[in-house]
């Protein structure tokens, strides 16, 4: 196209200058004479000669061009169509690809090639260490699965059995604390491998029409044990309507069991928390207020760090690890949300907001 | 309940300890057999015929997969023998391939109390 281009435009220079340089030439011859006509012989033999000359000119252009036109095609053009073709295979894989030999190019195109050949290598190797690491971290979920779990379960299963065991009041309340503290390590061990497997990549989910009354609904029935321990009271009243959503059921409910979980976790006894769902045509927004301890400014951009604790919340005691609420913002940003939270200064309380797409 | 302790629970499990604490509750409940590898599972379930087989999946010389795997691929009764996978593994890629291959329920043995696994084992005993 571009080559097509280049020799029509050669042509009309070639067209143009000849005709502009013949009328210079008979001025000149008639005012060399000091006539203003000539006679019809030399006229005639006069454009026989700016036509011979035209021809010449125009053809010399035109192989001028033509040869210009081979050359750029051949050195530059191809190379680079050949690499741009090469770079698109590349770039659809990102695995190794046979660098095109750049031969006969000027050395600029040579350059090029050397410089794409570079960098694909480096993709590459980047890209297979990017596969063995996601191979390790996977190796290592399973091992540590195996290895950390089954002596948790051994102790786990031989409490379980020691406390059907008639004993004393006193020994009962100690298995029973043994018997806490052995599920607060599972729960550890759970979370951390939840850690790994979102990190490489290997969450799967499976998103469908669900109902996000029902799931609300069921995560509070399932904390309200909690709850009632820690004397707070929770507040949800189900909106009259509520489309169902596109979400991945089990890790949205482990969403909203960790947030009603913290909000129940952070606020003193006396205190609420409260859940509501609010839906609009393309979303449904889901808030959790409690009357808990606040989170200060200056830790706003922290809380969602893996193991990070605020301070206040580190003093408690209470089951927390750190890892609750950066799970929970992958998980909402994998629904295509994001989690948030606005709080006032200590004391007053917090509310996590997220919202996710209604199902079409 | 003589009848209930007639039942075979074919128990897969290469961890001694866990093997002792399984067997100390099923007692008295079901007859209980203990497969220590993957290639003793196959060998117990031809000569006990268990009614159920709790099998966990990291096993020494034949792992719970395959021996799932060859359950469901024989020819005789035993085929549709309920199994239960009880494995620390808890990766969803597990639990499905698991399930595709036709267990019939998955548990992540250090999240479930032991009284769980008998009642599941229960369920399944009223089921049949």
């Amino acid at each position: 196209m571009l080559s097509i281009l280049l020799a029509v435009l050669a042509l009309i220079i070639a067209g143009v200058s000849v005709y502009f340089g013949s009328e210079l030439l008979r001025e000149n011859i008639l005012g060399f004479l000091g006539t203003n006509t000539l006679p019809p012989q030399f006229e005639q033999q006069l454009t026989d000669i700016v036509v011979g000359q035209g021809i010449i000119t125009i053809a010399t252009f035109l192989v001028v061009a033509i040869f210009i036109v081979i050359l750029l095609e051949n050195m530059v053009i191809k190379p680079l169509k050949l690499l741009s073709t090469t770079i698109q295979q590349f770039g659809s894989g990102l695995h190794a690809v046979d660098i095109p030999d750049s031969k006969g190019a000027p050395h600029e195109i040579d350059h090029i090639f050397e410089t794409f050949a570079t960098m694909a290598k480096h993709v590459e190797e980047a890209r297979s260490r990017d596969e063995e690491m996601s191979r390790i971290k996977s190796d290592f979920i399973s091992t540590a699965a195996h290895q950390l779990r089954t002596p948790l379960t051994g102790i786990r299963w031989a409490l379980e059995a020691m406390a059907k065991e008639p004993m004393d009041e006193g020994k009962k309340a100690v298995v029973a604390d043994a018997l806490e503290k052995n599920k607060q390590l599972i729960q550890i061990v759970r979370t951390l491998l939840d850690v790994s497997a979102i990190e490489s990549g290997r969450y799967n989910y499976k998103f469908e029409p669900t109902s996000l009354p029902d799931l609300v609904t069921k995560t509070i029935e399932q904390l309200q044990e909690h709850a009632t321990r820690q004397q707070v009271t929770v507040r949800y009243t189900p909106p009259k309507y509520s489309p169902d959503v596109k979400a991945d059921k089990e890790r949205l409910r482990w969403v909203l069991i960790n947030l009603i979980e913290n909000a129940i976790r952070y606020t003193p006894p006396k205190g609420s928390v409260t859940i509501s769902l609010e839906p609009t045509r393309d979303r449904v927004f889901i808030s959790v207020h409690d009357t808990g301890i606040g989170i200060p400014d200056h830790e706003r951009h922290n809380i969602f760090e893996r193991f990070y604790r605020g301070k206040e919340a580190a003093k408690m005691q209470n089951g927390g690890n750190g890892l609750g609420l950066y799970i929970a913002r992958n998980v909402v940003r994998d629904h295509g949300g994001d989690l948030d939270f606005k709080s006032n200064e200590a004391g007053i309380g917090t509310t996590f907001f997220f919202s996710v797409p209604v199902a079409t | 309940m003589a009848e209930e302790t007639e039942r075979t629970v074919l128990v897969v499990e290469d961890d001694p300890i866990l093997k002792n604490l399984l067997g100390n509750t099923f007692s008295g409940r079901y007859k209980a057999m203990y497969a220590g590898t993957g290639v003793e599972a196959i060998q117990y379930l031809e000569e006990y015929k268990p009614d159920i087989i709790l099998l966990d999946l990291m096993l020494p010389e034949m792992g719970g997969f395959e021996v799932l795997e060859q359950i469901r691929a024989r020819e005789d009764e035993l085929k549709n023998v309920p199994v239960i996978v009880i494995s620390n593994l808890s990766q969803e890629s597990d639990q499905e391939k698991a399930k595709a291959l036709g267990a019939n329920d998955y548990m992540v043995k250090a999240e479930v109390a032991i009284e769980e696994i008998t009642s599941k084992i229960d369920t399944f005993f009223q089921e049949a």
